[in-house]
């Protein structure tokens, strides 16, 4: 495992230098966004700096969200006001604003706040993106005051960024009937998609860290799927045509095998009726494959899957 | 013979069977073997027909100013409780029943920062301990550093105490994860969620050395949110605990609970996030206890408000 930890630091090290910034470059920079003091509260000595391989030593389990959207470095910082419970600022260097937006959507509850790209704030933890900067302040006790630290913290680092990032092109691949931005997100692994969707432990979509993933849900629609519930759609984009026939044929295999064995192997897309009344729909268009979970009727899923796959093809 | 694949598809028919937190352990997969409650904790070798024993006590006079627990209501809660655990009429006896005078004692504890165990169950764990004839010098108390701490790796029983949470990467901060701080490097467990926590439970520094679990459920967290996972506003006043000698058995129900109030919280059905299927797992995959409804004998004592299962 020495050897393994040994060899991500050497990684990290490599595409570091492979951007032209070293690890230096990169702590520099991180600093340079975050205000000595917000509200009256005041940056506390010493900063912490955590790679890939020491998030654990910080956030244990939930060091690997970041992970999973290829972080590069955090940056947290404490801030105090006597008689006043602490500010903890974490500022993450995602690498991309791709990934920046994606572990954004992560965890998307809360009201949106105005600051940076998108932002939420729930509780007393405001998150917020800005080009490749993912940022979430949290007010160990909430308070209309430190509320109004955090969203001062919160403007001040998304000045100091200074430019807007591109969300992910496969975004716009979307059909219009997920209009909702807060029920939206963006990741890689078959992990998170389980997060957000479970579908199975093993890695049946071949999700890896080089695919691409939006999942998309909205109500269901229909009395009988009941008040809460929820459809959903999934986008794959792999690197080539046949990785995502593959994949498609894994899912259908593990999930739908009964539609794979009627509808045959030749068949484009799948459909078939689960367990709890509702319908899955599947299929692909050249390096995307598109998935409808619990929609209410078969026309409704069919309806969505040929809708979002019309559009891949323009 | 080839794997087979287990989807969402098998959790919706074991929905209908087990709407709670049997639903993997009555899904048609190997069902694990049921702690019996006079063994040790996680004992493979309990007989299949018993069922596992878990005592839930809840007090609504047991916490003070600040949510702090009274250690006296404490005291007789923990008491009552492992004196139903082993029925016993005092804890007494019940305590003499799982630790010995010649043992060297560690209480696996948990300090994360925004919900610890709290000093006041330590206290009284290491003071029944020491009732039964355990010196000061062989009780050990600790979280961290387990590797370096003689009282730990080289325990002949261990006690294993932790709060309820929810957790970003394993579902739920069980009693079965609470081990982890065994393992040099945890972050090698949390492949697919944590699925397979329990294996831990085969090293030779726990392997049927726990004698007891406790998940305090005082102020559980039954929602996170940021990387630091933790919002007051996502804690409730439950003032119990739950305790068992299966370690699956106790941590299946604690899923209950907070599944439960989730349920209660936020109007819907929201299961965890991410699944706390490592509790699950620890049954139908590793037999290391039962989480199966059906094999757990739930004892619930005193207050009854809100108690949600």
């Amino acid at each position: 495992m020495k050897i393994k930890i040994i060899l991500g630091l050497f990684l990290f090290g490599l595409i570091a230098a492979g951007r032209g910034e070293s690890m230096e470059d990169l702590q520099k920079a991180l600093k340079s966004l975050l205000p000595a003091e917000a509200g009256g509260w005041k940056a506390a000595a010493p900063d912490h700096f955590y790679d890939p391989q020491t998030i654990f030593d910080y956030i244990d389990g939930a060091g690997e969200v970041y992970r999973a959207y290829n972080f590069r470095l955090l940056l947290s910082r404490r801030y105090e006001r006597e008689g006043e419970a602490d500010l903890v600022a974490d500022l993450f260097d995602m690498g991309s604003s791709a990934d920046a937006f994606g572990v954004f959507t992560h965890d998307l509850e809360g009201e949106e706040s105005g600051v940076g790209q998108g932002s939420t704030y729930n509780g007393g933890l405001l998150s917020l993106w800005r080009d490749r900067y993912f940022v979430s302040l949290y007010a160990e006790k909430e308070s209309d005051e430190a509320k109004r630290a955090l969203l001062a913290l919160g403007r001040a680092v998304a000045l100091a960024v200074g430019r807007d990032g591109q969300k992910p092109g496969l975004l716009t691949l979307l059909p219009g009937d997920f209009p909702n931005p807060q029920a939206v997100h963006y990741f890689h692994t078959y992990p998170i998609l389980n997060y957000h969707f479970f579908i199975s432990p093993d890695n049946i979509l071949n999700l890896g860290p080089e695919t691409e993933v939006v999942l998309a849900a909205r109500p269901a629609g229909s009395p009988e799927a009941g008040a809460t519930a929820k459809e959903y759609i999934l986008l794959v984009r792999y690197l080539k045509p046949e990785d995502a026939a593959k994949a498609l044929a894994s899912f259908s295999k593990s999930y739908m095998p009964q539609a794979a064995a009627e509808q045959g192997p030749e068949q484009a897309n799948r459909i078939a009726k689960t367990e709890d009344g509702r319908w899955t729909a599947a299929g692909i268009k050249r390096n995307v494959a598109v998935i409808v979970f619990q929609a209410p009727t078969a026309e409704e899923a069919r309806r969505i899957l040929q809708r979002a796959v019309l559009g891949l093809e323009k | 013979m080839k794997k087979r694949t287990f989807t969402r598809r098998d959790f919706l028919k074991a929905a209908a069977l087990a709407p709670l937190a049997g639903a993997i352990a009555s899904s048609g997969l190997s069902a694990g073997a049921a702690g019996s409650a006079a063994r040790p904790a996680g004992a493979q070798t309990a007989a299949a027909a018993s069922k596992s024993r878990v005592i839930l006590i809840r007090d609504k006079d047991v916490l003070g100013a600040d949510r702090k627990c009274l250690p006296s209501v404490m005291g007789r809660m923990l008491d009552e409780a492992v004196a139903a655990l082993f029925g016993e009429k005092d804890a007494s006896a019940a305590w003499k029943r799982i630790i010995r005078p010649d043992d060297t004692v560690g209480i696996k504890t948990n300090v994360w920062k925004y919900l610890a165990t709290g000093p006041e169950i330590e206290a009284h764990l290491k003071g029944r301990v020491m009732d039964c004839g355990v010196p000061e010098d062989r009780v050990g108390v600790a979280d961290r550093g387990l590797l370096n701490n003689p009282l730990f790796t080289g325990a002949t029983a261990l006690l294993n105490v932790r709060p309820a949470r929810t957790h970003h990467w394993a579902g739920m901060g069980s009693c079965i994860k609470n081990m982890i701080m065994f393992v040099p490097q945890p972050f090698t467990y949390h492949g697919d969620s944590c699925a397979d926590l329990a294996t831990i439970w085969e090293l030779p520094y726990i392997k049927n050395k726990v004698r007891l679990n406790v998940l305090v459920l005082m102020t559980p967290l039954f929602h996170g949110i940021g990387p630091n996972h933790y919002s007051e506003q996502y804690v409730w006043d439950y003032k119990g605990l739950l305790l068992g000698q299966d370690v699956v058995a106790v941590d299946s129900v604690g899923v209950g609970i907070l599944q439960a109030k989730r349920r209660e919280f936020f109007g819907e059905d929201r299961p965890l996030q991410p699944p706390a299927h490592h509790v699950f797992y620890a049954d139908t995959r590793h037999h290391l206890g039962t989480s199966d409804p059906a094999r757990i004998e739930l004892i619930k004592l005193g207050w009854t408000e809100g108690v949600l299962i």
